[in-house]
């Protein structure tokens, strides 16, 4: 098979790039392409041998033909260079050049932000409640990216700053979703064409909506909410977002909806 | 045809932009803005770039953002000189890289550059309403601002955590350039990825940090061979580096 896939289920950025095989015909995974899970709760995606072909130490890392491809957006791109149907890019420079300010904007805001109530509401308590300040530096001190996350992370969360911004930077994303479908026409973010941009932000978005976030965020935000719906009928979401990817489904035991979570927490 | 640029001498991503229009040999109408008085975000300048950030080219008439796109943007309609590899392979290396340098060192070089003079120069007087109202209308990076507060600036933790990511990029420069035979971080080519690298390091030498890399003699090597490009110069005019502009804060470089 010429692709295989290091990635995770519930990984964000692993669903990006799970989208776009699919939406370029190739979405069951074990099947179109050779899907090697790496067990984020086990931490293999720090293990040597993953390092040497990941030097971040996440997922996920595309290996096509024998070539070693990372960063999610990176191999989002890749993949529509040598996969050209149906393209997921405009055609003309500058259409491309406001489509990868999107990508950028993704990378900087989104995909960051939701981390933080990924962390605090579930995967800080579930992995690191039981871990003293020793051990959960050194697991910090471990990792080549991202350290400064989780040292302002305690064991059990993020500080109500934090959060609060996140969810703020979150809100600014729905935004801007919403205002791209008024300025455009729609349906899509970048206007008739379904692009890489609109791949890139569904997990974050999906994500969101499966903690009970959808009603804060995007609640009010008509066109935000009948994008992400357009979004969840196309059969690359199901191949992307399998039953066990999202965190209800792959943490049931640990898992508190938004509402619950805040009613301990008081935010 | 016009190309316009709306940026800022020192702004390390402005810097980007320069030298690819440089690499380019093309000429370019400055806007240049000034963030004491809050030129980049009003809002006539919000409807260029609704990030409130420098730079943004504007091409007969049509804007584009974020200076890793616009270097591609350029790339893309003026292909010559070439600086991105022409098989997907290598796009898809480059844009790894241009990722990397988006999260790690261009984020990092923002905590000593704040800590030495942007802190005191611009915050330090404000109260902490005006504080809040100042960060409060920026689109991106208040959490950044509110870390560093009018006072304290960054703290020791988040100041050494910075260095240790500018360590970090040095350290795969340094080992690019030795896998690809180098000159350059992608081998032959003088890519996009040499470009968005150097206003980073150039940042890091002109507020003396230079040891960083001292014993990492390829990145030594890569960063004399940057500066002796005609396109480094065209960049970085007399007045782009802070020391140049606000040599009251660099009064004890070297203690």
């Amino acid at each position: 098979m010429a692709f295989e896939l290091y990635n995770a289920p519930q990984s964000t950025c692993s669903q990006k790039v799970r989208m776009t095989l699919a939406e370029k015909g190739f979405p069951e995974r074990g099947v179109d392409w050779v899907d090697h899970h790496v067990d984020l709760g086990k931490f293999e995606q720090l293990d040597p041998e993953y390092l040497k072909l990941n030097p971040n130490g996440v997922v996920p890392t595309l290996v096509h033909d024998g070539a070693v491809l990372i960063e999610s957006s990176a191999i989002v791109e890749y993949l529509d260079e040598v996969l050209p149907e149906p393209p997921l890019a405009p055609a003309t420079p500058v259409a491309r050049a406001h489509m990868r300010a999107w990508l950028r904007y993704i990378d900087e805001v989104p995909t960051p932000a939701v981390r933080v109530p990924t962390f605090a509401n579930l995967l800080a308590p579930m992995r690191f409640a039981r871990a003293n300040d020793e051990e959960f530096r050194a697991h910090a001190a471990k990792l080549p990216l991202r350290k400064e996350f989780y040292e302002r992370m305690s064991q059990k969360g993020f500080a109500r700053d934090d959060f609060d911004n996140a969810m703020l930077q979150l809100r600014q994303t729905c935004e801007r979703i919403a205002g791209a479908i008024r300025d455009t026409g729609g349906p899509w973010v970048m206007g008739e064409q379904f692009t890489q941009a609109d791949i890139l932000l569904m997990p974050s978005i999906d994500r969101m909506e499966d903690l009970g976030y959808a009603d804060r965020l995007w609640g009010d935000l008509p066109e935000t909410g009948a994008w992400f719906a357009r979004l969840k009928e196309r059969p690359s979401y199901a191949a992307a977002v399998y039953k066990g990817a999202r965190m209800s489904d792959r943490y049931p035991e640990h898992f508190r909806l938004a509402a619950e979570v805040e009613a301990v927490r008081g935010y | 045809m016009t190309l316009e640029l709306y940026h800022s001498a020192h702004s390390t991503c402005s810097q980007k932009v320069r030298l690819c229009l440089a690499e380019k040999g093309l000429d370019w109408t400055p806007h240049e803005l000034h963030f004491a008085s809050r030129d980049h975000l009003q809002p006539e300048y919000l409807r260029l770039n609704p990030n409130g950030v420098v730079p943004t080219l504007v091409h007969d008439g049509e804007p584009v953002i974020e200076s890793s796109v616009i270097c591609e943007y350029l790339d893309d309609i003026f292909p010559e000189p070439a600086l991105t590899p022409r098989d997907a392979l290598g796009k898809a290396r480059m844009r790894a890289w241009i990722c990397y340098m988006n999260e790690v060192p261009t984020v990092a070089v923002r905590v000593p550059s704040f800590n030495r003079v942007f802190r005191p120069l611009r915050y330090e007087k404000m109260s902490e309403e005006q504080f809040d109202s100042h960060v409060g209308a920026m689109p991106l990076r208040k959490a950044f601002y509110k870390r560093m507060g009018t006072k304290s600036g960054f703290d020791e933790a988040e100041y050494e955590d910075a260095l240790a990511k500018i360590r970090q990029t040095c350290e795969r420069i340094e080992r690019a350039v030795t896998e690809t035979g180098g000159p350059w971080v992608l081998g032959e080519l003088f890519s996009i990825v040499d470009i968005t690298l150097t206003p980073s390091i150039q940042r890091m030498a002109d507020m003396g940090y230079a040891d960083l890399w001292e014993d990492l003699p390829r990145m030594v090597q890569w960063f004399e061979d940057i500066k002796a490009r005609p396109s480094f110069a065209a960049a970085f005019y007399p007045g782009t580096n802070l020391t140049e502009k606000y040599p009251e804060f660099f009064q004890d470089a070297g203690a």
